[in-house]
């Protein structure tokens, strides 16, 4: 038994020295090993999908979101909460970052059947990350690393809308005003291999409305309703090449669904039967998310490749059966309540890549360029009958830079990200329940940006 | 048309609604933030460099020396009854815990907190009755919230360590509507389809503290924590068609409606902590409470109801509801003293036993109950107990502390008369009293 253990324990020794380096660790001595890049590019088509939290859409972190929202295998600091939670382990040095980040969004519709278009509500939201490396010390030292995230829109905490379908909407607006809450712990196994896993939480509601007489005879309310908390696991992989050159990262983000379910009886009212109304919905949802990615780690240029594929297919559409067959107090087979729409929803693939330069400035500053791009595909279908909830294929450009200051403790790290909603056919049919026939073209982008400071403890 | 009045009080009934997002309120106050804060009667405010730090002076997490990681589990039994029968007040219960992350920036002793105390029962919960209902409104509810709060501290001077940070709240602004057909005959044959647009809007509170050290002597601290409450704005609107037998009546019914809920007092508190013997810390914190902040928490309602009549058929068109009228609850300010002792008693070099005590006075802020409110509330003693194992290097893998704490606490809650000045008040004449007993156990790993 000793024996094992000793061999394990030898193995969990084994190259800790190659844990990669905090951020911004300077320039390093020119990489001559090679490890062959697996490109795969599969590309969503027509499809689209159900985005949700602001990590996301955006990223996390402002190097990952400069980077084309990569991260898989690249994350650095407190980005690989979100973006792989092994990487955290990456991590030497106690880190708080703070910042702040926005986006604007802008949407068009032309055509004989566009509806007026709306604009989405702008995004303002401060950013806390913290990297925690637990100082064990014997076999665990340099292994073990908490990680911290919160994104918190300033006016925000989650924003429930769910519309009547004929109501023009761009959900993609709305849907990242909710605050991300997410922890993760990496730990090095040794040999190039990490492993991580975390968890992230949404809001979600769940209450009732009781409507009945009392003893005196007079119609009164009993109202309960309690905000729980949803979780979704993240879970991640990498492995590093021997020099610690390159590495690839899977990532396994779980489904979040933010949902509220207010119901309104009503009971000992004479003769009337009032059915439960179900005000229920799904008001965010983070469909389950699988990232792949490959990327080179060392070295004044890196760079990361990666696709991440969400099952946007499972999301079951905003607004809930208002009443429900299945409520009715013996089976009504003849019941004719109207069921919920299906949201069609269909699962995508996004394509994703960033480069980073790093330049030394002198005074052990470090100065990082980046850039990055990422097709996102829409999942939500065309929308030819009553339904005005428009989502377009998107295509994400990134830019940032990020300054680490050899005479401080301190990190600068900015980002801009710039998103082209490509034009979209709608094309409306009267004999699926549009109010007119003809087109609908819907386009539009979004304009986003963010800094952060960092802190080194 | 009784039944379409029905349908719109179903729908006005949601006038009380509350959606709550993260929340923060009393735990910290009542029931201690973790074991060895409950143990001593909340009065740390001059002596907490753990986590607990976050909720009563987030200062102290200055002195804190390595990185640590705690978690534990308190319960609290609210044993609350109104004339002498049970209240039917929920438990207290939930998950504590934090993480203190301290270190140096530009050359200054610094460190960063996170608290958070997680309910069972889930972010927070909330129920709503009417203006005359009998309650123990400072113990229903308003216990069963989230704390989250992040700080952080710096020593700038080798005496002063200041802190500050903020807490988090949600509050709810928006509007509900239901449109379609109801139909009476065949209830779930109704047409309905329901669109919500409405926003947890955030909601931050400051929590800050100034400490002054001597070494030897021990410490002073001053605390201040903003108020809070939820203000919960919803419209709801209902339009459509109530179908009877042949006929369709059409309908409209809105609502607007407004409840304050959950409040938290602003609160200042002066700490000392008497450190001059070695081994034994005795605390003691007096709080102002600004009680009087406090509004009533019954909903402000305004509704109204238009019918259509179709020709030939007289519709008497029920009244709008009156709007409620919150009488205003005129609760008071009061301080609360606070004293906590703990004694470590050393076992060899690497292990120590914290035994710990405290009691705590919170004077009732609810004046007497002569009018149409019944709020239940009498004066809380608290008593408080606890212990606990700490021990340092344990091998290569953990050269930092582990510690161990586990607390009891009893309250007592002795009973109160209320005196109706009306012999004919719906609720009558009523005692509150009752006792509330409270464990917990919190696990901490300094590295």
């Amino acid at each position: 038994m000793q024996g094992r253990l000793g061999l394990v324990f030898g193995w969990l020794k084994s190259r800790p020295e190659l844990a990669s380096p905090s951020p911004y660790d300077g320039p390093r001595p020119r990489s001559h090993g090679l490890l062959g890049i697996a490109v795969v590019l599969v590309l969503g088509g027509t499809a689209k999908v159900a985005q949700a939290s602001p990590q996301n859409v955006l990223g996390f972190g402002p190097r990952a979101s400069a980077l084309g929202s990569t991260g898989a295998a690249s994350a650095e600091g407190a980005d690989a909460v979100y973006a792989n939670p092994a990487l955290l382990s990456a991590s030497r040095e106690t880190q708080l970052q703070l910042g702040f980040e926005g986006a604007v969004f802008s949407f068009r519709a032309e055509g004989a059947a566009a509806p007026a278009p709306g604009q989405g509500l702008p995004f303002r939201a401060s950013t806390i990350g913290a990297v925690l490396p637990l100082p064990f010390g014997g076999w665990l030292r340099d292994r073990i690393a908490l990680g911290l995230g919160f994104v918190t829109p300033t006016d925000v905490v989650v924003r429930a809308r769910i519309l009547y379908p004929e109501r023009v909407q761009f959900p993609l607006a709305d849907r990242v005003q909710s605050v991300a809450v997410q922890a993760g712990l990496g730990m090095a196994i040794g040999h190039g291999l990490r492993v991580g896993g975390g968890v992230s939480a949404l809001a979600a509601l769940k209450g009732s409305v009781l409507v009945r007489t009392d003893a005196s005879g007079r119609v009164g309310t009993e109202v309960e309703d309690t905000l729980v908390a949803s979780y979704a696991p993240t879970l991640g992989i990498s492995w590093e090449s021997r020099r610690s050159e390159y590495r690839v990262g899977l990532t396994f983000r779980g489904t979040l669904i933010g949902r509220f379910n207010v119901v309104i009886q009503a009971e000992n009212l004479g003769s009337l039967t009032i059915p439960p109304l179900n005000v229920s919905g799904v008001a965010q949802y983070d469909p389950w998310q699988l990232a792949w990615e490959v990327a080179r780690i060392a070295g004044p240029f890196r760079a990361a490749l990666g696709v991440t594929y969400a099952h946007s297919s499972g999301y079951p559409g905003p607004a809930e059966a208002t009443v429900r067959c299945s409520d009715a107090p013996a089976p009504a087979p003849e019941c004719q309540a109207p069921a919920a729409r299906a949201s069609g929803y269909r699962s995508v693939v996004a394509p994703r890549f960033g480069v980073e330069r790093r330049i030394d400035i002198g005074s052990a500053t470090v100065l990082a360029l980046r850039g990055g791009y990422a097709f996102e595909p829409s999942a939500a279908p065309e929308q030819t009958g009553d339904g005005n909830a428009f989502d377009m294929n998107r295509s994400v450009f990134s830019l940032g830079w990020g300054v680490r200051l050899g005479s401080l403790p301190l990190s600068l790290d900015g980002f801009t990200q710039f998103h082209v909603l490509h034009e979209r056919d709608h094309r409306k049919s009267l004999a699926e329940g549009a109010p007119v026939e003809g087109l609908a073209r819907t386009s539009g982008h979004v304009l986003a940006a963010g800094i952060a400071v960092t802190a080194r403890l | 048309m009784k039944a379409s009045r029905q349908l719109g009080l179903a729908v006005g009934a949601l006038s009380a609604l509350g959606w709550l997002g993260p929340a923060a309120a009393g735990l910290p106050e009542s029931y201690g933030m973790g074991s060895r804060a409950a143990a001593m009667a909340g009065a740390v405010g001059a002596d907490a460099n753990d986590f607990s730090a976050v909720a009563y002076n987030p200062a102290g997490l200055v002195e804190a020396r390595r990185l640590s990681l705690s978690a534990g589990y308190t319960l609290n039994r609210q044993e609350l009854e109104s004339n002498g029968r049970d209240a039917g007040v929920d438990d207290v219960r939930g998950v504590v815990g934090g993480v203190v992350a301290p270190g140096k920036i530009l050359g200054l002793p610094f460190a960063f907190g996170v608290a958070l105390y997680l309910p069972d029962s889930g972010l927070s919960f909330l129920k709503a009755r009417r203006q005359e209902a009998p309650r123990w409104e400072l113990y229903d509810t308003r216990q069963q919230l989230l704390f989250l709060a992040a700080t952080l501290a710096i020593r700038p001077l080798p005496w002063l360590e200041v802190g500050g940070g903020l807490g988090y709240l949600s509050a709810t602004r928006g509007r509900f509507a239901i449109r379609g057909t109801a139909n009476l005959a065949a209830p779930f044959d109704s047409s309905l389809e329901h669109e919500v647009d409405a926003d947890l809007t955030a909601v931050r509170y400051p929590i800050l503290g100034v400490r002054i050290r001597r070494a030897g002597y021990g410490a002073v601290g001053v605390a201040y924590r903003g108020s809070s409450q939820l203000d919960l704005q919803l419209a709801a609107r209902l339009q459509g068609l109530v179908e009877l037998g042949a006929l369709q009546v059409p309908l409209v019914y809105a609502l607007e409606a407004r409840t304050f809920s959950a409040f938290t007092p602003s609160m200042l508190t002066t700490s000392f902590s008497f450190q001059r013997f070695q081994r034994l810390h005795v605390n003691l914190d007096l709080s102002w409470v600004h009680w009087s902040a406090y509004e009533s928490p019954v909903a402000r309602i305004t509704a109204q109801l238009a019918i259509v009549s179709p020709p030939g058929l007289a519709v008497a068109v029920p009244a709008a509801p009156s709007p409620t009228l919150p009488i205003a609850p005129q609760f008071r300010d009061r301080i609360v003293p606070r004293v906590g002792v703990e004694w470590r008693i050393p076992f060899g070099a690497r292990v120590e036993f914290p035994l710990r005590g405290g009691y705590a006075y919170e004077a009732s802020p609810v004046p007497d109950q002569r009018g149409r409110t019944t709020y239940l509330d009498a004066d809380r003693h608290v008593f408080a107990l606890g212990a606990g194992v700490a021990v340092s290097k344990l091998g290569d893998v953990l050269p930092g502390t582990l510690r161990l704490d586990v607390h009891a606490a009893l309250s007592l809650l002795p009973i109160r008369r209320i005196f109706k000045e009306n012999p004919a008040d719906f609720v009558g004449d009523a005692t509150a009293s009752g006792q509330i007993t409270g464990v917990g156990a919190n696990a901490e790993v300094a590295f």
